[in-house]
């Protein structure tokens, strides 16, 4: 059990000021069995009503509108947690079982599920194993986009290609399965990981790292894919080119 | 009936110059076309019209209660009676939209279901509309022109009076209303139904909005009017898909959507007729299962029946329909207004052979249903009276109770022993009468 400060900073910068901007922050981690949050806070400048609601996929979101226009828009999310690093007792959602755009399996990855491990959690550890030796990690092989047959085939990628090769093969070997968007110690961006469904829970697994996610993890979002869980998207009115600086902190206190 | 075959003419010329048309995207380009009215009214009895007011409204409510379980607990599944397989690869499923539950708990307000009438009399459903079922302002125009040009056919004929759909459309609206105002959203005048869109903001009092005129704030969806105030919308009957609804949680390229829509919609800060997801319940492939629904939401025998259909994707169907394929019609789950549609007997061997490879490369995508054998109804055509295909789409609205609209949408097909009568395929359309005795 081990106790984090955290905090999310983004900022868009503009070319030029936007209008009637509205935009989704999906940035608000909550409590269960594997986590607890408290004193979280949420703002933006320009300043905006931030109101809470949910997503589908039970994650927090807020929406907001700006209507004047505005030559940036700042995120500012903080909070302190304690980890606990245990499943979390659960009903699983349908989508768990989806593949998505994202996940397909290609031929290669169909390969790569067969013969996996009855339980879950060594299958988890089996898959990610198997995707580790034909993937390494490297920062700017892939994008956004990338899907995980894709990554597969360049045998590079970062947190969110693991996290979708991971699911693609569990998906495939019918275990069900879901995207986590969340903070690990440190200072960067956020990382990416899986959790599988045990038949009663949810059991974290970091391909990345090749681990059981412990008492280090802090899960900000869940979804089909790395595109259920982006923390901003917006729409805005102006022709100016978007630039975005993310800083997220999680530190041991 | 001659009174209103000799205004013929000037009736069309009249929903012209009303702007009532249908447009068509060829080659990438849009036209605008005509949508050819018949003045010969298709006539449905009063006792037959009792059946299918009693058929269409069992249907839809079961619709609704399918729509709501499959969003919710998924009970259909878990007992059997709907494969999960076909729920997840129904492209109408949308996860994005679990767990929401609409205002006043209903999703689909507007219901626009697809009928013939077989030789033998008796009615088949060939589809479900439940997404954006158009074509209810068609009938109604058609209709308020054929009074002027001939009122006495209307006092001489107990003719069920049909001019009350924006009233019942208005109802059902404020019915599953947030606190607000009526808009109906369009994409825009290049839609297909445009017309209609005007139409129906226009004699149901709503605000005839694009996506510029709305945004999202606090949960709250607002209007901006045309001094720039802003007003609070509480219910929108959208014309635009989910798909492009609101580009923060569908597709992110979305020009047309409101963003944050959604986020508004979850919160039941607004009402959205009909409720996104619903292509779950119309997917072709889901229609299969639709008397299974009746049975197990309502306890009911289904009072109209389905058109005999085969799914590909069961083993002993599958069978089937590669023996037959040569007298079957083969219907493609993913696509509408009548495209995908194929009618093996009019494929080569050779066709023939390559859509069987298809069903065996794809069988969850093909539906395959026998053919029936439709009536045809008279239509005038270049002053003589000339036999064509013809289907009826009903419109059922869902509000405080479920009503079927006395009239519907009768659809021709122009081309002799055609089969295809949408509207985006060329067909034209006629009144439809209801008799009220």
């Amino acid at each position: 059990m081990k106790r984090f400060a955290f905090s999310y900073a983004l900022t868009l910068d503009f070319s030029q000021p936007v209008s009637k901007h509205t935009f989704l922050l999906r940035f608000a981690p909550e409590s269960d069995a594997a986590q607890q949050v408290w004193g979280l806070d949420c703002s933006c400048r320009p300043e905006a009503l931030l109101p809470l609601t949910r997503d589908a996929f039970g994650n927090r979101l807020a929406v907001g509108h700006l209507e004047a226009p505005a030559s940036s828009l700042a995120f500012d999310v903080r909070g302190d947690c304690l980890l606990r690093g245990e499943p979390v007792a659960a009903d699983c959602p349908v989508f768990c079982a989806m593949q998505t755009e994202r996940t397909a399996p290609d031929d290669a990855l169909r390969a790569l599920a067969q013969g996996l491990p009855r339980s879950a959690e060594d299958a988890a550890l089996q898959a990610a194993e198997r995707i580790r030796a034909r993937v390494v990690y490297r920062k700017g092989a892939t994008d956004e986009r990338t899907t995980a047959a894709q990554a597969l085939e360049r045998g590079a990628g970062v947190c969110q290609d693991m996290a979708h090769l991971l699911l693609c093969v569990l998906r495939e070997a019918k275990i069900p399965a879901r995207y986590v968007v969340g903070l690990i110690p440190g200072e960067g961006e956020t990382h990416a990981w899986v959790e599988i469904y045990d038949g009663k829970r949810f059991i974290g697994v970091d391909p990345t790292h090749l681990k059981r996610t412990d008492d280090t993890y802090l899960r900000v979002s869940t979804g089909r894919d790395s595109r259920d869980c982006a923390i901003n998207r917006g729409v805005f009115c102006g022709a100016a080119q978007q630039t975005m600086t993310v800083l997220a902190r999680m530190i041991e206190i | 009936m001659r009174n209103l075959t000799e205004h013929a003419d000037s009736i069309n010329r009249l929903l012209s110059r009303y702007g009532v048309k249908f447009g068509i995207y060829k080659n990438q380009t849009f036209h605008e076309q005509l949508f050819p009215f018949d003045a010969l009214p298709r006539i449905i009895t009063h006792d037959e019209f009792t059946v299918l007011d009693k058929g269409l409204r069992q249907r839809v409510d079961a619709l609704n209660l399918f729509l709501s379980d499959i969003y919710h607990e998924k009970k259909i599944v878990r007992d059997g009676v709907l494969p999960q397989e076909f729920l997840f690869a129904s492209k109408g499923y949308l996860p994005e939209c679990e767990g929401i539950t609409p205002p006043a708990g209903i999703y689909s307000h507007i219901s626009g279901i697809d009928l013939v009438q077989a030789k033998d009399g008796g009615w088949y459903i060939l589809e479900d509309n439940l997404r954006i079922p158009s074509g209810a302002s068609y009938p109604l125009i058609a209709r308020e022109l054929c009074r002027r040009a001939s009122p006495q056919t209307f006092r001489q004929n107990d003719i069920v009076d049909n001019r009350n759909y924006a009233d019942m459309l208005r109802d059902m609206m404020d019915y599953v209303s947030a606190p607000g105002m009526r808009v109906i959203l369009t994409p825009g005048r290049y839609n297909a139904a445009y017309f209609e869109h005007s139409y129906l903001a226009e004699r149901t009092d709503s605000a005839l909005a694009s996506n510029a005129d709305l945004y999202v704030e606090d949960n709250r969806v607002y209007y901006r009017d045309y001094l720039g105030q802003a007003q609070r919308v509480g219910v929108i009957y959208r014309r635009l898909s989910d798909e492009y609804l609101d580009p923060l949680t569908f597709l992110p390229e979305s020009l047309i959507g409101v963003p944050g829509l959604m986020a508004a919609y979850r919160a039941g800060n607004v009402a959205i007729v009909n409720a996104p997801g619903n292509g779950v319940a119309d997917d072709k492939g889901i229609y299969y299962f639709v008397p299974k629904m009746i049975k197990y939401y309502l306890g009911e025998e289904p009072i109209l029946r389905n058109a005999p259909t085969y799914l590909p994707f069961y083993e002993e169907d599958y069978r089937f329909v590669m023996e037959n394929l040569a007298r079957l019609v083969v219907k493609d789950v993913s696509e509408a207004g009548g495209y995908g549609v194929v009618f093996g007997s009019n494929l080569t061997a050779q066709e023939l052979e390559t859509l069987r490879k298809t069903i065996e490369r794809e069988p969850r995508r093909f539906i395959a249903q026998e053919v029936i054998d439709f009536i045809d109804l008279p239509v005038m055509e270049d002053g003589q009276q000339v036999m064509r295909k013809a289907d009826l789409r009903a419109f059922v609205l869902s509000g405080r109770e479920t009503r079927v609209w006395p009239s519907g949408l009768t659809r021709f097909a122009r081309q002799k022993d055609s089969f295809v009568v949408n509207s985006s395929q060329g067909g034209g359309f006629k009144d439809t009468w209801v008799l009220s005795r």
